[in-house]
């Protein structure tokens, strides 16, 4: 009886595991999904000189991608947008190396790779900007998650105007990539309390520039939330010429108000208790010791590269900088 | 127990032999993949390979004329748009690239213009209002081949006709020729049409500005429905999306012209035309003057206008320059207009019409004599001072018949009567 149970239970197992094994003699389609080619640029493209630039200056040296061609998938299908002028892209991608890769590559001694490690992973330049239909406001740049930062309105860029390059693209990069370096290292907190009271997360985009300073904010946006304030303040430390940094610090000094529709100086003097140009400088220093012990960067030197290289653009580095691109060889030169 | 075992033995043979059985074969032989890279690589031939490019019946939305588009695409991934256009081009003839253009795989091909062209991203500018012309750069790729691709664009989901250029004509003259068409199909002075679709009737406004605005007939308080249209080569007259009708029952979205100059449908499931309609309906239409061809008067009216002209001349108003018919909006009513060469004068009628082509025309003195117009006194004025013009009233005012020679573009009309009079005329 114990015997046939035993005979009984094998048959019953092999009857089960049979099913599993009936249908495994598949074999997987040795042809790969992926065409071979993909990637691969052709040297008779009509964007053949700009793609083969990004390959060489961003995907290989830094692991980024420029996209410049706009797939709207990769943009936000609820607003109109339109691809950058290919000229255009040209001229932000060479400043992008100029004024931002190449700053950090000269200043940052300690990592060669540093760039390659933090920047973000994809640019993507929109032709122009990203107007909400509904209210009219505009979109200049969006960053996410410091993997992705989006310039828009690169069809209206004049290139030759360095304030305008800065206030719409290298003052975005420069904030977005502070946001990369503290999310990878954050920075103090006693920051986030330097300000506390004076956040308005909801309201920040109707605060005048001059009442925001009084309370020791660079920008009306670095006002919204302490994280915002401490890439505004890098950015902006970064970016403002001395004339303007100093223009922001005076302005800090003084007790302006909002009274109805306009600002004006309180004629009965500061009242806020805040020492605003005191709290800037202060809040520059946090960034300049949390620069200097976290990655080993020196906040004014880096300062002082892009000062440099934004006081001394002019046409002819410009033309300088484009030839990097309009000089690589094409069709059949390229193949040589 | 023994009985448990050999139920459970029994059912999981069973298992052995059905697992199997159902197994389906394989619908294609190539994964997805293969096919999709398969089709953007045979229809990536298609469009390098048209020697002239293509025309692309482009809409950008319901609201405004469709634009015509040529491109021409080379196996490098360039593309060179042609556009002859209002908002790209400045109404005067341009090309523009080589820009760049794709086909991807999306959720099946997608044909992309993906780096700048402003002949063509215009339309998808945002502008200051964040719409703009609402209007695609990336299509959806229903179908293609040689000669056609059927494109949806992806955003907006219009379907749009792409169809390959003749190779000998230059694109310039492709846009002269398309022009010539839309003028002969409707003409810029016929201010109103009428679409007959199925059992219901559309008064079609403004169609030479490049899209249908349709008003039903018998309902004077609906809005009106828009649908813009391209012409192609061949005569083809497309619309942005099928006329459905008021009920959604219908489907016309193509048109051309028969042989007896008539806009039939040509594509969908109802039968449909555009046309002047009722041709004495049309010649009552508002803002349509009717005005005499003095030289291809016949009978009795000939002589009449001519005895009446030769009176005239001699006194203080001078000659006559033109006598219109004229549907008359501030008097409400139908008018016949004398232009001399110092004065203006019109006298109120009476028109009925009946049937398709029958008009009746009374002459309604008192009502001109009512009326507080300068030019309605002139009007008096002319009926009292000339015997001649009394009489060649008394001929006008009688029942005609009436005939064109094209019935989407009636722009002649001849008034004939009974008695064999008639009076040609051209709409003004």
């Amino acid at each position: 009886m114990k015997i046939s149970k035993y005979i009984l239970g094998s048959v019953l197992a092999c009857g089960l595991a049979l099913p599993f094994t009936s249908c495994d003699d598949n074999d997987l389609n040795p042809t790969s999904i992926f065409e071979s080619e993909e990637g691969a640029l052709d040297p008779y493209s009509p964007t053949y000189q700009l793609d083969k630039y990004c390959d060489d200056v961003f995907r290989t040296k830094y692991n980024l991608q420029i996209m410049y061609k706009l797939e709207d998938v990769a943009a936000d299908m609820n607003y109109n947008l339109v691809p950058a002028e290919y000229d255009k892209s040209v001229d932000l991608a060479v400043l992008s190396d100029y004024l931002w890769f190449q700053v950090y590559d000269k200043v940052v001694t300690s990592d060669e790779n540093f760039m390659k490690k933090y920047s973000p992973r994809l640019l993507h330049f929109i032709g122009c900007p990203a107007v909400n239909a509904a209210n009219q406001t505009i979109t200049l740049g969006l960053a996410e998650g410091g993997l992705k930062v989006t310039l828009f309105n690169l069809n209206e860029m004049d290139p030759s105007d360095v304030y305008q390059l800065t206030d719409r693209y290298f003052h975005t990069m420069h904030h977005e990539f502070a946001h990369v370096l503290h999310q990878t290292k954050t920075y103090p907190k006693v920051f986030d309390q330097l300000s506390v009271g004076h956040y308005d997360a909801l309201g920040w985009q109707y605060r005048d520039t001059r009442v925001t300073a009084t309370l020791g904010f660079v920008t009306p946006y670095a006002s919204g939330q302490p994280r915002e304030d401490f890439a505004e303040t890098i950015a902006c430390y970064i970016c403002y010429t001395d004339e303007t940094w100093n223009d922001l610090l005076q302005t800090a000094t003084e007790p302006w108000i909002e009274s109805g529709n306009s600002v004006i100086k309180n004629p009965a003097g500061d009242q806020d208790g805040v020492d605003g140009k005191a709290l800037i400088l202060q809040k520059v220093d946090i960034a300049r010791t949390w620069f200097r012990d976290a990655w080993g960067i020196d906040l004014d030197a880096l300062r002082e590269e892009v000062q440099l290289r934004q006081t001394t653009y002019n046409e002819a580095k410009l033309n300088e900088l484009r030839k990097l691109v309009y000089d690589i060889p094409v069709g059949d030169a390229a193949q040589k | 127990m023994k009985k448990t075992f050999a139920i459970i033995f029994s059912l999981s043979m069973l298992f052995v032999f059905t697992s199997c059985f159902k197994t389906e074969d394989s619908i294609w032989e190539e994964s997805p993949s293969e096919r999709t890279n398969k089709a953007l690589a045979e229809y990536r031939q298609y469009l390098c390979a048209a020697e002239n490019g293509w025309v692309l019946d482009y809409f950008a939305n319901p609201f405004e004329q469709g634009y015509p588009l040529l491109f021409k695409f080379d196996e490098h991934s360039g593309v060179i748009i042609g556009a002859k256009n209002s908002v790209s081009s400045g109404n005067a003839y341009k090309e523009e690239g080589p820009s760049s253009y794709e086909l991807i795989a999306d959720n099946g091909p997608v044909l992309t213009f993906n780096t700048h062209n402003s002949l063509l991203h215009c339309f998808s500018d945002p502008q200051e209002d964040g719409l703009g012309h609402e209007g695609d750069y990336e299509f959806m790729i229903i179908s293609g081949n040689e000669n056609e691709f059927w494109l949806k664009g992806k955003k907006r989901g219009y379907m749009m006709r792409m169809y390959k250029a003749p190779v000998d004509k230059t694109w310039e003259n492709i846009y002269t020729e398309l022009e010539t068409i839309k003028g002969q199909i409707f003409n810029p002075s016929v201010k109103a049409l009428v679409l007959a679709v199925g059992e219901e009737r559309y008064r079609v406004n403004n169609p030479a500005q490049g899209l249908l605005e349709l008003y039903p007939i018998d309902n004077a308080n609906a809005l009106a429905d828009y649908y813009s249209y391209n012409v192609e080569l061949d005569g083809t007259l497309r619309l942005i999306d099928a006329f459905r009708g008021a009920n959604g029952d219908l489907k016309v979205s193509a048109f051309r012209m028969n042989d007896e100059g008539m806009l039939t449908s040509v594509e969908g499931d109802t039968p449909a035309t555009i046309s002047a309609g009722a041709l004495n309906e049309f010649v009552l239409m508002p803002n349509m003057s009717w005005r005499w061809n003095k030289n291809s008067l016949k009978g009795t009216v000939a002589e009449q206008y001519t005895t009446f002209v030769n009176e005239i001349r001699k006194t203080a108003y001078g000659a006559v320059q033109y006598i219109d018919f004229k549907q008359n909006s501030s008097e409400n009513s139908y008018s016949i207009v004398i232009k001399t060469q110092r004065v203006t004068g019109y006298l109120l009628l009476t028109a009925k019409a009946e049937g398709e082509d029958k008009l009746t025309l009374t002459l309604d003195l008192d009502g001109t004599k009512a009326s507080t117009s300068f030019e309605a006194q002139n009007g008096v004025v002319f009926y009292d001072e000339f015997e001649s013009l009394r009489t060649l009233l008394t001929t006008v005012a009688t029942t005609y018949t009436l005939s064109t020679p094209s019935t989407t573009a009636p722009l002649q009309v001849t008034f004939k009567d009974a008695a064999g009079s008639e009076i040609p005329c051209d709409m003004k």
